[in-house]
């Protein structure tokens, strides 16, 4: 049995109140989840690694927003959005987000414009 | 105080693809703005055989959406004739600041509403005009669930999200 030990973190709340309601309809925990998550995506890294590919340490990078989109493209080769989209949605990493300030900035100004 | 019709909604090729997948595009009808589509981003998308390419192309076609010319486009059709390789980097975005230009010059002023992705906003370094907005789609998918006119923003990423991964063909990681 792997020793487990506390750590403290932070995480977006929308998205832990939407995984405290994944943890209920699948009877189990929110650690539970973020422990297989996080094992997945640590075991990809570190097989991808291994075999010398070093396309989900791009795909990583583009997620965290410190890869822009035309250069992940380039490194991993590939020359439009769409595969750049599915590739994101096959190795399980988030699409890069904006800040929830940036982005109720933006839906503000979209309410003062008239609509139908 | 502008119509709902003046103002136009300008999406980049992501929001495109994501609503695609998610299978909403008419979305993008909701507020009542003239939805209209840039050139070289219709080309980028349309150009090769992808899951969404056939749906964008006829979700165009049957809603005769216009399709704004750049000089970007010509120059590209243009070097393609002459050269089998043309650059291609950085061609949509360039595309999409033409038409930003365009809209500052145009007279009378008309609101510009331009939707990207998340990744192009915190990235892309355009100048937007005063009478342009730039705003995410997540952003948007949020304003039409405040509105009324869409059940759950997130609900819309989410079947965008599975339907890549059930579509994705492509090897990972890829070689």
């Amino acid at each position: 049995m792997a020793t487990t030990v506390n750590f403290t973190g932070a995480v977006d709340r929308d998205l832990l109140k939407r995984a405290k309601i994944v943890a209920a309809k699948a009877d189990t925990s929110v650690n539970a989840l973020f422990n297989a998550e996080l094992r997945y995506l640590v075991e990809t890294f570190e097989a991808a690694e291994a075999a010398g590919n070093q396309n989900f340490r791009v795909l990583l990078d583009f997620s965290l927003g410190r890869l822009a989109a035309d250069e992940a493209m380039g490194a991993l080769g590939i020359d439009g959005e769409e595969d750049l989209f599915l590739l994101m949605a096959r190795a399980h990493l988030p699409m890069p987000r904006l800040s929830q300030e940036a982005t109720a900035e933006m839906i503000d100004q979209l309410k003062s414009l008239p609509t139908a | 105080m502008a119509i709902p019709r003046d103002i136009a909604l300008l999406p980049d090729a992501g929001p495109l693809i994501t609503l695609a997948y998610a299978g909403a595009l008419d979305l993008l009808f909701k507020p009542g703005w003239s939805v209209t589509l840039v050139d070289m981003l219709l080309h980028e998308l349309t150009r090769s055989q992808t899951p969404t390419s056939a749906a964008i192309a006829a979700w165009t076609a049957s809603n005769s959406l216009p399709v704004l010319p750049t000089r970007v486009f010509r120059h590209f059709q243009q070097t393609r004739s002459e050269n089998s390789a043309p650059k291609t980097r950085n061609l949509g975005e360039t595309a999409v600041q033409e038409i930003m230009n365009e809209f500052a010059i145009m007279a009378p002023p008309r609101i510009g509403v331009f939707l990207f992705e998340d990744h192009r906003i915190a990235r892309a370094s355009f100048l937007v005009p005063d009478n342009c907005r730039k705003v995410s789609t997540r952003a948007f998918l949020s304003f039409l669930e405040h509105k009324g006119w869409l059940r759950s923003a997130a609900e819309i990423e989410r079947r965008a999200i599975q339907a890549g991964r059930a579509f994705s063909q492509l090897r990972f990681p890829p070689e």
